[in-house]
């Protein structure tokens, strides 16, 4: 079993709008939902289609795992690569990169991008982070009123 | 296809949510009804002072989460506790904090205390440790629990593998060492150490055994023994007493080093770098960063001295820079003995030079190079 996996030389993803990305194994390994996927197949070339993630995602992703793979990078080259990488971000991307994450069973990636996320909410006001999420209150304004007042302290 | 965060599960919600102070996270459980409860299945706690009105009010808010409303038989896998904002701190008041939070299966503690504040004695044993960052606190009863027992053991951290202690004070150096080897499976340390009692026992520790596993040491103090970091990969020295620098032990793994000389580094006016450079037979990437106003107060060892060409310069040594370099004589002998004698090197680098860079160009334009790939970079 061993020796079939590491036969596979080259991984083709299909992301959500088509677009193929070809990538080497070791890429992917932090992917859990498509290692799973290659470890259940024998074949020498693979091909995965991603019907969750889009293309401009997907090539995100894979930069992020290509530089966190490297064993010639340094920590602090990788940690100012994740600086810049969160840089260039809106707040959008975040979110769908987390859903992408989240999907794809990424640990770190999934790690990292809840981190930026927590970083944009951090001292925000409630209003702020249900605009941001998207959140819809499902609370009366009476229900609301309630639980600020029980859990006061939080508010000040 | 997933289009808002409602999709997600509540694990990656609460992921988000691990990552803020708690007073913050406290304050999503009115977003809406399934956020309600999340805030509260989130295992780390995180409860810094300063967003509170005052002393009084702070130790309320820290029982009423980790005993009321938290369910008490959840994990605590991380415990970050920041209380420096008020002078009136008593130990005793988060005592019973303490206890609780190290029985929980606590992974990762921070502790940014106010100045000099004494470490409960019950977390010198703490077998699930994995990450332990101490700020602005004593290491005292450690010290008279020492005296009166005289047994080691008591410092237990086998599982830790970071160790960031950030002006923490040590009541004499040699508890330094006994504390840092209870902590046999560290791979990162960075030490800002002060001790009190500092004359007595000057003595630098001899024959300790290296921490095995560290990859990474920054050392910013003069009680940190360097023979307890001599197996790291990675070293970056802000502070060092004379004493230790001349009994530099061998460092063999050791591939990335940066020496930051400061006001505080520069006592003495021998260095003595190229000498010991035979003591790091690997490195591959040395940087020096002089942030000394006085000239000449750190002096480079001349070539003429050395017999043999250390080893990581005729095989191993690729990049080179230097910080602050001010274009004095033995700063010049330096630079020159590296160029001739690096076979394999491939750049060497000067920031925030204080001459002329024409004149730096002119002085190393007679040098032979030992590597005919090397460049000269300016910053």
């Amino acid at each position: 079993m061993a020796a079939e996996k590491s036969s596979i030389k080259i991984i083709t993803l299909i992301a959500a709008d088509g677009s193929v990305f070809e990538v080497e194994p070791n890429i992917v390994k932090e992917m859990k939902t498509v290692q799973s996927y290659i470890d259940e197949l024998d074949q020498n070339t693979v091909s995965i289609p991603l019907p969750n993630v889009f293309g401009n995602d997907l090539a995100m992703i894979i930069e992020y795992c290509k530089k966190h793979a490297s064993e010639e990078e340094t920590k602090e080259a990788k940690e100012e690569f994740d600086f810049e990488f969160v840089k260039r971000m809106k707040s959008d991307d975040k979110l769908r990169l987390l859903q992408a994450a989240s999907y794809l069973n990424m640990e770190s990636f999934l790690q990292f991008m809840a981190k930026a996320i927590a970083a944009e909410i951090e001292n925000q006001s409630v209003e702020f982070v249900r605009d941001y999420f998207q959140i819809e209150s499902d609370f009366t304004p009476e229900e609301e009123a309630e639980l600020r007042k029980e859990n006061e302290w939080a508010f000040k | 296809m997933a289009d808002t965060i409602s999709d997600l599960p509540d694990s990656i919600l609460c992921h988000i949510l691990s990552f803020l102070p708690t007073k913050h996270a406290a304050t999503t459980s009115i977003l809406s009804k399934r956020w309600k409860p999340l805030w509260l299945s989130v295992l780390n706690l995180n409860f810094d002072d300063e967003a509170f009105e005052n002393y009084k009010t702070f130790r309320k808010f820290v029982y009423l989460i980790t005993f009321s409303l938290r369910d008490k038989t959840l994990p605590i896998h991380s415990f970050r506790f920041k209380c420096s904002a008020y002078n009136s701190f008593q130990p005793n008041d988060f005592n019973p904090i303490f206890n609780f939070v190290m029985q929980r299966g606590l992974r990762n503690l921070n502790l940014i205390m106010f100045h000099r504040i004494k470490l409960p004695t019950c977390i010198f044993s703490f077998k699930t440790l994995e990450e332990l960052k101490l700020s602005d606190v004593q290491i005292g009863d450690f010290d008279q629990r020492f005296s009166d027992i005289g047994d080691l053991d008591l410092v237990d951290f086998p599982r830790v593998k970071t160790l960031h202690l950030i002006r923490v004070y040590f009541k004499s150096p040699k508890y330094v060492a006994k504390f840092l080897l209870g902590f046999p499976n560290l791979e990162d340390l960075n030490t800002e150490l002060c001790v009190s009692r500092l004359r007595k026992s000057l003595l630098p520790i001899e024959n300790l055994d290296a921490l095995p596993n560290l990859v990474k040491a920054r050392i910013c103090d003069s009680y940190t023994p360097m023979c307890l970091v001599c197996n790291a990969k990675i070293l970056h020295v802000e502070e060092l007493l004379p004493a230790s620098w001349t009994r530099l032990p061998l460092f063999n793994n050791l591939t990335h080093m940066k020496l930051s000389f400061n006001p505080w580094f520069c006592y003495r006016d021998s260095m003595w770098l190229l000498e010991k450079l035979q003591q790091i037979p690997k490195l591959q990437h040395i940087t020096i960063i002089q942030d000394c106003k006085d000239a000449d107060i750190i002096s480079y060892k001349c070539s003429e001295d050395l017999s043999t060409v250390p080893e990581c310069l005729s095989s191993h040594l690729k990049t080179c820079c230097i910080t602050g370099f001010r274009g004095s004589k033995h700063e010049f002998e330096f630079v020159k003995y590296i160029m001739q004698h690096s076979k394999v090197l491939e750049t060497m680098t000067f920031k925030s030079i204080s001459i002329p860079k024409f004149e730096l160009l002119m002085k190393l334009s007679s040098c032979t190079k030992g590597s005919a790939t090397c460049k000269l970079l300016f910053d």
